[in-house]
């Protein structure tokens, strides 16, 4: 199983090489390569790797690296080596057919959304490239059974992320107040999911410090024990191993999007949708969740970061959905959802519940991609984001209507839909180990969930269009005509290479939740934890709780969008408070003050001293020793005379020492 | 007294060594390029009277020794004046000054 | 002829010496100190030249004392003239070199004199029981054709390419 492992991992990295050596003056060949890897990837997690697992099969294989220098491993290591090393178990598996199958149906998504107006996009062999480097990176993150190796994989995916979100590198930032060029926002996308990065960095040095190993199987072994040197008491009474997890789940927190450092998510909407479907929907954010999956052994021995991680998740999903509620970008609405739901998935984990956090995270990857595929679906027939420039678009473009109404109803928790089994158990695990404010927090946010999704909902489709007078042609064909003055394409239904990914997506996000429900004996979260999950009594308040508030929040959102015009936003209204929404609580701005006064002010002291002191200095000795020797040149007088007094005089100095050494010592 | 007058060896060899230090003086002090080579020619003087008082006085084995260094010393000072005042000339036609503090052409 | 016994050489070399010594010494001091105009300088040099002459005479270096008389004033002296009357117009005032350099000039030469004059003084010579007193222009000449015959090869070498040389950088294009 390890060979096919090994295939999987590197068939998109195989891509990615050929693509850039190779095809890359051939757009649509390297489309079909990158495409074709995916798939040859897809095929062999879903009908080799799964179905091994669920025998029973796992596997493992390390590599030794770099030999490190004799003694330079801390106490105790267990290796004198740098490892990489692959495993399979069922977490593995399961990610490896979300990563695969999101990855697949993305690129193929990506081969008509990358045509603009009939072009092709001058980066599509790159963009197809760099697609295929993301599945490589995030692939290594997802097998590696070595934090090292998984801190490789996370870099990489971070920076693809950063190449794919500022793909179009020479846009400007589009029309509309507070928006981002793409390259900017890449790079805020980057500086922020470093800065949880480097606290990844710091928790892997701790584990290697005391625990002597990044290899999770040893690391698992001595934190099965509950002693050793990894519980030796640290600052402030607490653990290392506290401390180890806290910084594992900051680089969490960053790639996740969690409060603090959520801020980089709506502002990478710039990047072509697929990027945002892929990776901030369904994989690289979902890599944040995935590492306290990976390491829940640590976590759950140290019982304070849990409570941290639970406190952070709750609390960013509520947070998180307030701010969907004021946007009119239908990208951005989505990508609050997603840091939205992210929190439920820490929320889950940190309140005890490895497998109700998996869970959401599997049918969310499914839903939430859909989501954002539909949404790009319309970008690419209107060419605008602004929902409140949509609308009546029900008709004309059906198969992403139904593909989108089936998204929404699984990411609002509508009864039955897969998001509604995932979200129940989030909320039960909440219940049970996450005390009465963090339900609180989830049980709101499942409401506003709802609302602000359907609210998004009708104000595109439904009503009557609001944009820009264009011909409507309710029509399915390919390519279509564009309008001799203003060559707008009409609005259209996209093509079956765009659509057909929304309909595959469709069917998990209608039916996956069942293979985790309580209907079918949760075969899902007994899959994942093996022996470890406690069959629990399905909470069936909380379930009917989360669906009436669901229906209610779709409810509302038909009444107040739905059902008449829109004229005015009308939650505009409650003025301050929507403006405070609509401005994300002013967080960026805090970022931006604190970042221009510490960061900057600390760079431009340090500048400051590095061109006085430390040139000054240099410069000061180059200037001396000039100086010096111009000084010494005027012994060169260019006149005989002086220098055969020096000759002479040395000559008579010479003549002194010979006659005055023999009369001292004879 | 009277045997101070006699001229010795030691009489011949400190007039040998006074001419050589006024020769050096003179080279070390004159501007004018032949009057250093004047200054030269004494010093040369000076140092072949030692030679021949030592000649004299001292050699027991090569007895005329001296006097042979002092006839080549006297052939080299001739062809060195020689040489040396041609450069003179040479250099007197390119600058039209042979006064040695204004030939420093290799200053610096 | 110094060295013998009789009192009537005696009396006249020591004379002759001590003539000899301060007229030669005080036109080296006049020629290198004081006297501005070179020819006057070149003039002085000749005094101490032929006052060189009567102490190699004096030394019994017969040949010597005539061919310094022909070589040296007879040639050098000459061109020496010459040379100042080509270059006409520079007066030597010693007064204008440098003070730093005349006093180190000073300084050096009268260190240099002075450590000579103390070490030949005070060195205890051993001198030679007899003194020659022969013509030596035979022994000279023969030596020079045994025992000196290279120094007297590279003599001739020398002075050859002198001639040559001095020709070659004196001419006029």
């Amino acid at each position: 199983m390890v060979t096919i492992a090994l295939t999987i991992l590197l068939l998109p990295l195989l891509a990615f090489v050929l693509i850039v050596f190779v095809t890359r003056q051939n757009k649509m060949l390297s489309a079909a390569l990158s495409i074709a890897a995916t798939a040859v990837a897809t095929i062999l997690s879903l009908l080799v790797i799964l179905p091994e697992v669920m025998a029973g099969g796992t596997d493992h294989f390390e590599w030794n690296w770099l030999r490190l220098w004799p003694g330079s491993a801390p106490q105790g290591a267990g290796e004198t080596f740098l490892r990489l090393g692959v495993a399979i178990d069922p977490l593995t598996a399961i990610m490896l057919v979300v990563v695969t199958g999101v990855s697949f149906l993305v690129q193929v998504y990506s081969r008509s959304y990358m045509i603009e107006h009939g072009l092709l996009d001058p980066g599509y062999s790159r963009f197809f490239a760099y697609l295929s480097l993301f599945t490589f990176s995030m692939l290594a993150v997802v097998l590696a059974n070595n934090l090292l190796f998984l801190f490789i994989g996370w870099e990489l995916v971070g920076l693809c992320s950063y190449l794919l979100i500022g793909f179009w590198y020479d846009r400007g930032a589009r029309r509309g107040v507070h928006l981002l060029p793409p390259w900017i926002a890449a790079k805020k996308a980057f500086l922020t999911t470093r800065v949880g990065d480097v606290g990844l960095l710091i928790g892997l040095i701790i584990l290697w410090n005391t625990g002597g190993t990044l290899q999770l199987s040893q690391l698992f072994e001595q934190v099965d024990a509950r002693t050793g040197p990894l519980f030796n008491a640290s600052l402030f009474g607490q653990p290392v191993l506290f401390w180890a997890c806290l910084c594992l789940f900051a680089g969490a927190v960053g790639k996740s999007g969690q409060f603090p450092l959520h801020v980089w998510l709506p502002d990478a909407m710039e990047g072509p949708t697929p990027v945002s479907a892929l990776i901030h929907a369904a994989t690289m954010v979902a890599a944040g969740v995935y590492l306290v999956a990976r390491t829940y052994p640590l976590f759950e021995a140290a019982p304070t970061a849990l409570t941290v991680v639970a406190v952070i998740g709750g609390f960013t999903a509520i947070f998180a959905a307030t701010m969907g509620l004021a946007s009119d970008d239908i990208k951005r609405i989505l990508a609050y959802s997603t840091v939205s739901q992210l929190g439920y998935m820490m929320l889950a984990l940190g309140a005890g519940s490895l497998a109700a956090g998996m869970f959401h995270l599997f049918t969310h990857a499914f839903f939430k991609s859909l989501l954002f595929l539909a949404a790009g679906s319309v970008i690419h027939s209107v060419g605008t984001n602004d929902i409140t420039e949509m609308g009546g678009l029900r008709k004309i473009m059906p198969r992403t209507y139904w593909t989108m109404a089936i998204g929404g109803l699984s990411l609002a928790g509508f009864p039955l839909f897969a998001g509604f089994w995932s979200k129940d158990d989030v909320l039960a695990a909440a219940a049970t180990g996450g005390g009465p404010i963090l339900l609180a927090f989830g049980v709101i946010t499942v409401f506003l969930t709802a609302f602000y999704t359907f609210r998004m909902f009708f104000l595109t489709f439904h009503g009557t269009f609001r944009g820009p007078v264009r011909a409507a042609i309710d029509t399915t064909s390919h390519p279509p005509e564009l309008d001799a003055e203003t060559h707008d394409a009409p609005l259209h239904e996209s093509d079956w290479w765009m659509t057909g990914p929304l309909i595959v997506l469709a069917i998990p996000a209608l039916v996956a939740g069942f293979w985790g429900s309580p209907l079918f004996d949760n075969r899902f979260q007994h899959f994942l934890e093996g022996g470890a999950y406690r069959d629990v009594q399905p909470n069936v308040v909380l379930a009917i709780v989360g669906a009436v508030l669901a229906i209610a929040g779709i409810g509302v959102a038909w009444m107040m969008y739905g059902a008449r015009q829109f004229v005015a936003e009308p939650l505009a209204r409650y003025g301050a408070v929507y403006t405070l929404l609509a401005r994300r609580y002013y967080i960026d701005e805090l970022y931006m003050w604190l970042i221009d006064k510490a960061v900057i002010g600390v760079a431009s002291a340090v500048s400051t001293f590095d061109r006085e002191a430390l040139d000054g200095l240099v410069n000061g000795i180059a200037a001396l020793l000039a100086d010096f020797g111009r000084e010494l040149r005027t012994a060169q007088t260019g006149r005989v005379q002086n220098y055969g007094l020096i000759l002479f005089g040395g000559v008579a100095v010479i003549a002194l020492v010979l006659v005055i050494v023999p009369m001292v010592r004879p | 007294m009277l045997e101070f007058l006699i001229p010795g060896l030691r009489h011949f060899l400190v007039l040998g060594s006074i001419l050589f230090a006024l020769g050096m003086y003179g080279v070390l002090s004159r501007r004018n390029a032949i009057g250093i080579l004047l200054s030269i020619e004494l010093m040369l003087n000076g140092v072949n009277v030692l030679m021949v008082a030592f000649a004299r006085y001292i050699s027991t084995q090569q007895e005329l020794a001296g006097q042979m260094f002092a006839i080549f010393i006297i052939t080299q000072a001739a062809a060195e004046a020689a040489v040396g005042l041609a450069i003179i000339i040479a250099v007197y036609r390119q600058r039209r000054t042979i006064q040695v503090d204004q030939l420093d052409l290799m200053k610096g | 002829m110094l060295g013998t016994t009789d009192p009537f050489t005696t009396f006249v070399g020591t004379l002759s010496f001590w003539v000899g010594a301060v007229a030669s010494i005080a036109a080296a001091y006049l020629m290198v100190a004081s006297i501005k105009n070179l020819i006057r300088a070149a003039l002085a040099l000749t005094t101490v030249l032929g006052a060189v002459a009567m102490m190699y005479a004096l030394l019994g270096a017969d040949f010597l004392a005539v061919s310094q008389l022909a070589i040296y004033i007879g040639a050098v002296m000459v061109l020496i003239m010459f040379a100042i009357f080509m270059t006409p117009g520079q007066i030597d005032m010693p007064g204008l070199v440098g003070r730093g350099q005349r006093l180190g000039a000073l300084l050096v030469s009268l260190a240099i004199g002075a450590i000579s004059i103390w070490v030949v003084i005070y060195t205890p010579w051993k001198i030679r029981d007899t003194l020659l007193d022969i013509p030596t222009a035979e022994s000279l000449g023969g030596l020079m054709l045994t025992r000196y015959v290279l120094p007297f090869e590279i003599a001739s070498l020398l002075l050859t390419v002198a001639l040559i040389g001095a020709i070659v950088i004196a001419r006029e294009d």
